[in-house]
């Protein structure tokens, strides 16, 4: 009976282990990223990515976790290198038509374009539209690409005082979106809320 | 119960048996690497090393595994292992990549792409930078070992004359790349700046594709993307423009025409010139882009016309003499690339040109017209090991006819120059901080008896990632200028030898350029007359020597939103040329050549400010009345020329443009009499601008479903 119970518990305990390994990692690597361990975080989750082959979150991460880095980062040499190793990693990818993907990319060359708008923002703008358009072709009830593609135009329209109502507009109908939003998988993106209420904030 | 979970803890730990790795990460030199990304392959586990590049994890793996290190920029590091391994893991890792593009060669490079590294300025400094009125040729002035005559308006590199450069649009030549303008009124370039994505400007030691060209080569390239539809208008104090694209499936297809009309604009800024036919230019571009699955075909074509009457000054006669110049130029250029799988690509194009030019001087009628043709095909290989080749045939056509005519007299004269080359290169790394570009270039025309071997050569050494160091030698051949061939078609090649040095140095903002040359002439054109004409003597005995430096710093952002460059020149040439008696400088070289070029952005008021201000020595003139030939100096002048962009909207722009800010009144050189006097004295008039300033007031819109951030690239 004894054995039984070890088997069954043995059993139970490597299941569980082998299901928590990835969840495990993932808490750990975000973990690292929230105190600011940007490149032990990016490793981390390059560790995962090779191990999980089939698994886009990870790799999603590290360059989520570059490219939002890249935005704060003053070191200028420092920023290339980010904003390049996302680059590397969102290019190599077959998530082409992964929205959530496609929104990324666009953060991405949000990151280049701010580090000399003078010379970058006529070349990219358009690509930047071009990337939000696409991921919300794709999945028109994806939040995250409402507002970044909100976002960006009102950034571009504050520029020029000129009137954002009707981003405000499609920033509320995110944030309901945000509201409705279900998580599939484990650590599948569902961030983005705050920032709409934020900026919603800023509206009004 | 206790029991149970200790022997519980005890088996899972038995089962899942962890041994520990440890190691370091060391550079070829010993150095630790910190942050390196070493981990089991396929596995969770592994760590990140610290700043003395110790890593150490824990592992349940047993057996042949295996071990990656990865950093950034270096290669992915992977080696067998057998688990558990109790020593110390050393994982010494390669050096950077030895990937070609991150060791350039800078001699003699200038490059304006938007691609960033190893560029001097950016398509959009073209347009933006004061004083270059949306020229390309202008704004290249700015840049080092490039100088532009006041007086004519063309570019000339590293002391050569204006017809030592040859232009290229994707690979094939130009033949007439600038606007027609009457004598001593500046040209500009043909072509719209923005329509390009990239600019390559060589000062010499250029590759073996070009040729025919004794000092330098601008080679003009569109973008190989659909454009996206969009209309833009343009209304200025000169005149209008509009463009247009339209975008299906994998096309796209752009036209952009423009009217320029100085009428209403002469009264004003040349009321010194009696015009009779104020200019007026009618130009039009159009591109079509179509992308196959692996390929992509350009088709580019431009048109120009112009019409324009006035009276001109001239020494020999009393009275100013009526002139009346019209003139068609039509380009198209076609090229289509394919990649041919396993890192093969072909290349290939056809440019055709056709300038019809009708000139009336006084009593002379001169017609002349050239047709031009260009074939050239390419194949490109990219080896495994970062080599890159290049072989190309490419054959060339000149039809150039001119006719005479004043009361009864007519004749005609001209030359069919037909011109084939063949031409190989390759890059290859030497070491990975050092390549090797070797060219060779062999060309026969039916013309000149000789057929022409040039051999080229090229260095690039990386010193580290900031600074590049570079060699480059080559020699080149050219037909002389259609001015004197067209008198004479039996001319020789003209030669020329390059030799450069540069030092390259690029960090965060901070870029250096400094650059040394020697460059030698042989068989340069002399003749016996006055001026050059069609009973003059011509041969092939001149020659000539240049020496010089460049010295180029820009810096962006060091100061927030401040952009500004330094351009320094120094030229030494002494050529034995024309009808020059011995060696001398010739007229058209500035041996000392400054520019400062700043833009700042304010964002308060949404507008850019550009400020040009160049300095140039004096040139030689050669004085009949002395008996030293080109004993005269002009004085030097300071032009400072500023720019006010003003984004009232993302798609509306406001451009006002002011050049020669300060009046200063420079003197380019004198031109005297045929026969002096009676009293024995060569009278002289001297060269100057036709208008002291040129301003500009334009309105730039652009209707796009894309949204694009500003419209700046219009001006």
């Amino acid at each position: 009976m004894k054995s039984i119970i070890i088997a069954i518990i043995c059993f139970i305990s490597s299941t569980a282990f082998a299901q928590s390994n990835y969840e495990k990692s993932m808490r750990q690597a975000m973990g690292l990223w929230q105190s600011g361990e940007i490149q032990k975080a990016s490793a981390l989750l390059e560790r995962i990515s090779q191990a999980e082959k089939d698994n886009w979150i990870p790799i999603y991460y590290q360059a989520m976790i570059l490219t939002t880095a890249a935005f704060r980062e003053k070191n200028k040499e420092t920023q290339a290198k980010y904003i390049q190793s996302a680059e590397d990693i969102l290019n190599n990818s077959t998530q082409d038509n992964n929205s959530e993907w496609l929104v990324l990319r666009a953060m991405n060359k949000t990151a280049l374009m701010v580090t000399d708008p003078m010379t970058k923002a006529k070349e990219l703008s358009p690509t930047i539209i071009g990337l939000y358009k696409k991921a919300l072709a794709i999945t028109p009830n994806n939040p995250r690409a409402m507002l970044g593609l909100a976002e960006f135009r009102m950034n571009a329209k504050k520029y020029f005082n000129q009137d954002s109502s009707k981003e405000c507009e499609d920033v509320k109908k995110a944030l309901s979106l945000f509201n409705e939003e279900k998580v599939t998988a484990p650590f599948s993106p569902s961030w983005g809320k705050d920032r709409a209420e934020q900026i919603l904030k800023e509206c009004k | 119960m206790k029991l149970l979970l200790t022997l519980l803890f005890l088996s899972t730990s038995t089962i899942f048996a962890q041994s520990i790795l440890k190691g370091r990460v060391v550079a070829k030199n010993g150095k630790p690497i910190y942050l390196a990304n070493v981990y089991i392959e396929g596995t969770y586990d592994g760590s990140t090393t610290d700043s003395l590049g110790n890593f150490t994890f824990e592992t349940n793996e047993r057996g042949a595994k295996t071990i990656k290190a990865s950093v950034v920029g270096r290669p992915l590091y992977s080696k067998p292992i057998e688990l558990p391994y109790k020593e110390l893991l050393i994982i010494q890792l390669q050096g950077s990549e030895n990937r070609l593009q991150e060791v350039s060669i800078q001699a003699g490079a200038l490059q304006a792409n938007s691609s960033g590294k190893n560029t001097v300025m950016s398509p959009l400094d073209i347009v933006t930078t004061a004083g270059s009125m949306g020229n390309i040729i202008s704004a290249l002035s700015t840049l080092p070992g490039a100088q532009v005559a006041g007086e004519n308006g063309r570019l000339m590199v590293h002391g050569g004359d204006a017809s030592e450069t040859q232009t290229y649009i994707n690979g094939i030549r130009v033949a007439q790349p600038y606007t027609a303008t009457p004598n001593e009124v500046p040209v500009r370039g043909r072509f719209s700046p923005m329509l390009f994505k990239g600019v390559n400007f060589s000062t010499g030691g250029y590759s073996a594709e070009f040729g025919n060209a004794l000092s330098s080569i601008l080679a003009l390239s569109t973008e190989n993307t659909i454009e996206q539809p969009e209309t833009e208008v343009s209304l200025s104090s000169v005149g209008l423009g509009l463009g247009h694209t339209l975008q299906w499936g994998k096309n796209s297809l752009t036209f952009n025409s423009s009217y320029t009309n100085l009428k209403p604009y002469s009264k004003i800024i040349t009321p010194d010139i009696r015009w009779t036919k104020p200019y007026e230019n009618a130009s039009g571009e159009l591109i079509y882009r179509h992308q196959f699955k692996k390929g992509f075909l350009n088709i580019y074509g431009a048109y120009n016309f112009e019409n324009m009457g006035l009276y001109q000054s001239d020494i020999n006669y009393e009275e100013p003499i009526p002139l009346k110049k019209k003139s068609n130029n039509n380009y198209a250029n076609i090229t289509y690339s394919q990649d041919l799988g396993n890192r093969w690509a072909f290349h290939s194009g056809v440019g055709i040109g056709y300038l019809r030019d009708k000139l009336h001087y006084s009593d002379i009628y001169l017609p002349n017209d050239e047709k031009s043709l260009h074939l050239k095909g390419t194949i490109r290989k990219t080896w495994k090991n970062s080599i890159k080749s290049i072989w190309g045939i490419e054959y060339f056509d000149n039809n150039y006819k001119e006719e005479y005519h004043r009361q009864e007299l007519a004749y005609s004269y001209g030359y069919h120059s037909k011109m084939t080359a063949l031409f190989t290169e390759t890059t290859f790394g030497l070491l990975p901080n050092l390549i090797g570009k070797i060219g060779l270039r062999g060309t026969t025309s039916n013309l000149q008896s000789k057929k022409t071997i040039e051999p080229r050569a090229s260095l690039g050494y990386a010193l580290n990632k900031y600074t590049q160091l570079s060699l480059a030698y080559g020699t080149f051949h050219q037909q002389a200028p259609s001015s004197l061939l067209k008198y004479d078609p039996q001319l020789g090649w003209l030669a020329a030898k390059h030799y450069i040095a540069n030092y390259f140095y690029e960090k965060s903002g901070h870029l250096l350029r400094l650059e040394a040359y020697h460059k030698t002439y042989d068989n340069l054109i002399k003749y016996n007359s006055q001026t050059a004409g069609y009973d003059s003597q011509y041969d092939n005995n001149g020659n000539g020597k240049v020496k010089g430096f460049d010295v180029f710093y820009k810096n962006t952002g060091s100061v927030k939103n401040l952009q500004y460059w330094i351009s320094y020149s120094y030229t030494d040439s002494k050529r034995d040329e024309a009808n020059y008696p011995h060696t001398v400088t010739p007229s058209y070289v500035y041996k000392h050549s400054l520019f400062i070029v700043g833009k700042y952005w304010f964002t308060s008021l949404r507008s850019q400010l550009s400020l040009t201000n160049s300095i140039v020595s004096g040139r030689n003139y050669n004085d009949p009345n002395q008996t030293t030939f080109m004993n005269g100096h002009t004085k030097g002048y300071n032009n400072l020329s500023m720019s006010w962009s003003f984004l009232y909207s993302q798609q509306k722009i406001i451009h006002f443009s002011v050049s020669n800010v300060l009046g200063a009144s420079p003197i380019y050189g004198y031109q005297y009499a045929d026969r002096p006097n009676t009293q024995d004295i060569y009278d002289r008039r001297p060269i100057v601008p036709t208008a002291k300033r040129f301003v500009f007031l334009g309105y730039f819109w652009t209707i796009s479903k894309n949204e694009k951030n500003n419209q700046l690239d219009n001006l």
